[in-house]
C-alpha cells in the first residue's frame, strides 16, 4: 500500500507528510492517565482518537509499537512541583494502600477502555515500575550540567537551557520571559534557582508514602520524567510520534523534550500530536468543578444531562429485518 | 458505540461540546450506518447490466475515504463519505440493483466499508459479535414462530411473542417478513 499520511505536528503547527524514523515501524507514545480517580468523558476523548490513528496506522500497514503509561506515582496536586501526591491523598481519603488505589483505578480505566472498544496498548509501563531508568536519567541531565540537586531534590535549570540556545516553549509557543515572575513565594519554591525550574526528583518528608531510595536520599520521580524515561526505554531516546491531551502541552510535554534532549543528546519527539477537549454545556470537563461525566453515567442514564442511557454495545435498539419465510 | 462514534463525529483537533442532543443525532446516524452496513454484508451478489457511472462514483467514494484519514486522521469528513454510501448502498438494495456494479467494486466496496466501520473507527468488534450467539439464537426462536404460525399452531406462536416481548424484544409482523427490535 502507498502510504501518503499528513499528519498535523503541533511542534511546528503545520500538516507535514509523516515519515517514520524506520520506514514501515512507527513508534507512538501516548501519555495515559493518572490513576487516582475515574477517568472523565474528557479524558476517554484523548484516548479513543489516538485509538483511531493507531488503528489506521495498522490499517495503512504499519508495524506499530504503542506505548500508553500508567501514571502511580509523582502526579502532584494541581499538576505541580509541590503539594501531595495525588494517588496518596486518595488512598488516605479512601483508606487504602496506594497501590491498592493504582489497582482499582486501573481497573475501572481498562475495562472503560474496553467499553468503548479501544485496542490495547503493545506495552503499558507504569511509573513505579520504571524508578531505576528514572534515576538514570536524572543523573544523565545533572552530569550534562542541566539540573543541580538542594536539599535532596533534583531540579532542571531552565535558564541554563536557554543560555545554550535552546528554546524552552517551542512546543507550547509560551514566551520563556512570562514564564518567569519576579520571586513567587510558594512553598518550597525558594529552593529552586528560578521558579520557572522544574523538579525531576523531589525528596520525600517523612509522611510521604510512596517513597524510593537514590542517590540524592530517599524520594520520588518527578511527573514529566516518567514519560521521558519510559518513552526512550520502549521506542528509542528518538521516536516518532507523542500523543496527550491538549492540556498536557505545558508544562509536561514542554519538560519532556527539555529533558529528553539534555539526557540523550537529541530531541526526544519528531511528530507531537495534541487531542482537544470534550466541552460540556461550552465549559471544560473538570473533576474539580464538578462540571464532568463519568462513562458510567453514560451507559446507565444517570446524569442530569442525559435524556436516557446508551449501550456501549451498538446502539441501544438494533433492527433486524426478517428473511424468514 | 455510540458515544465512540460522536466523538468521531468531531475532528480530534476541534473541540467538541457534549449535549445530550447531539448524542441522540449521533444515535440515529450510527443505527442508519450500522443498518446499511450489515445490508451490504447480506447482499447476494450476481452480475447484470453494468452501470459505469454509479460504478466510478463508488469507487471515488471509496478512495475519499482513504484520503480524508490520510488529511489528518479526518474521521468527520471520512464518516461524511460513508453516509454518502450508504445512501447508494440503500437505492441499490430498494431497487435490487447490486448487479450494476461489477463484481470487483462490489467487493472493494465491502472489503473498504468493512475496513473502515470495524478496524479503522472501531465501530464494531468483530470478537464480540462472533462470540455473542444470542442474535443467531433470536432469528432461532422467530423461525420457529413463524413455522408454527404456518402450522396454525397459534398457541406456541403468540406464547413465543409474548415471552420474547417479556424480555424487551418486540416483534413485528409485516409484509417483508418478521422484525424485532431491542430496547
Amino acid at each position: 500500500m502507498i502510504k501518503n499520511l499528513f499528519l498535523y505536528n503541533s511542534l511546528i503547527g503545520e500538516k507535514v507528510k509523516f515519515e517514520p524514523i524506520a520506514s514501515n515501524n512507527v513508534g507512538i507514545y501516548v501519555c495515559g492517565p493518572t490513576v487516582y480517580s475515574e477517568v472523565h468523558l474528557g479524558n476517554c476523548r484523548t484516548f479513543i482518537s489516538f485509538d483511531v490513528i493507531v488503528r489506521y496506522l495498522k490499517f495503512s500497514g504499519y508495524n506499530v509499537r504503542y506505548v500508553r503509561n500508567i501514571t502511580d506515582a509523582g502526579h502532584l496536586e494541581n499538576d505541580a512541583d509541590f503539594g501531595e501526591d495525588k494517588i496518596s491523598k486518595k488512598a488516605k481519603i479512601e483508606q487504602l494502600e496506594p497501590m491498592e488505589i493504582v489497582q482499582k483505578y486501573t481497573l475501572d480505566f481498562h475495562n472503560v477502555m474496553s467499553l468503548f472498544n479501544t485496542l490495547p496498548p503493545s506495552i503499558e509501563p507504569t511509573a513505579t515500575g520504571h524508578i531505576v531508568e528514572q534515576i538514570d536519567m536524572v543523573q544523565a541531565i545533572i552530569k550534562k550540567g542541566f539540573a543541580y540537586e538542594v536539599n535532596g531534590s533534583v531540579y532542571f535549570d531552565v535558564k541554563k537551557y536557554i543560555s545554550q540556545g535552546y528554546k524552552y516553549g517551542k512546543l507550547s509557543g509560551r514566551d520563556v520571559d512570562d514564564l518567569i515572575p519576579g520571586s513567587r513565594d510558594l512553598e518550597g519554591q525558594q529552593e529552586k534557582r528560578n521558579s520557572i525550574d522544574f523538579a525531576l526528583w523531589k525528596k520525600a518528608s517523612d509522611l510521604h508514602i510512596m517513597k524510593w531510595t537514590s542517590p540524592w536520599g530517599i524520594g520520588f520521580p518527578g511527573w514529566h520524567l516518567e514519560c521521558s524515561a519510559m518513552g526512550a526505554k520502549y521506542l528509542g531516546d528518538q521516536f516518532d510520534i507523542h500523543g496527550g491531551g491538549m492540556d498536557l502541552k505545558f508544562p509536561h510535554h514542554e519538560c519532556e523534550i527539555a529533558q529528553g534532549f539534555c539526557a540523550n543528546d537529541v530531541d526526544p519527539v519528531r511528530y507531537w500530536m495534541h487531542a482537544n477537549m470534550l466541552t460540556l454545556n461550552g465549559k471544560r470537563m473538570s473533576k474539580s468543578t464538578g462540571n464532568t461525566l463519568l462513562p458510567k453515567e453514560i451507559f446507565s442514564g444517570n446524569n442530569d444531562i442525559l435524556n436516557k442511557e446508551y449501550s456501549s454495545y451498538g446502539s441501544s435498539i438494533f433492527y433486524a429485518s426478517g428473511t424468514l419465510s | 458505540m455510540v458515544v465512540r462514534f460522536f466523538m468521531l463525529q468531531a475532528h480530534y483537533r476541534s473541540v467538541l461540546d457534549f449535549s445530550s442532543k447531539a448524542l441522540n443525532a449521533s444515535e440515529k446516524g450510527f443505527n442508519k450506518l450500522m443498518e446499511a452496513h450489515r445490508i451490504l454484508n447480506n447482499f447476494n451478489y450476481q452480475e447484470g447490466k453494468l452501470n459505469q457511472k454509479l460504478d466510478d462514483q463508488i469507487t471515488r467514494l471509496l478512495e475519499n475515504c482513504f484520503s480524508h484519514m490520510n488529511d489528518d486522521f479526518n474521521t468527520p469528513q471520512t464518516i461524511a463519505t460513508l453516509f454518502e454510501l450508504v445512501t447508494i448502498i440503500n437505492s441499490i438494495n430498494a431497487n435490487n440493483s447490486v448487479g450494476e456494479i461489477s463484481k470487483e467494486t462490489f467487493i472493494y466496496l465491502q472489503k473498504t466499508m468493512n475496513g473502515f466501520i470495524i478496524d479503522v473507527l472501531g465501530l464494531e468488534n468483530q470478537e464480540m459479535q462472533s462470540n455473542d450467539k444470542s442474535a443467531q439464537l433470536l432469528e432461532l426462536m422467530l423461525s420457529i414462530r413463524t413455522e408454527a404460525k404456518n402450522n396454525k399452531n397459534y398457541a406456541l406462536s403468540d406464547q413465543i411473542r409474548n415471552q420474547l416481548n417479556e424480555m424487551g424484544i418486540t416483534i413485528k409482523d409485516g409484509k417483508e417478513g418478521t422484525t424485532y427490535s431491542i430496547t
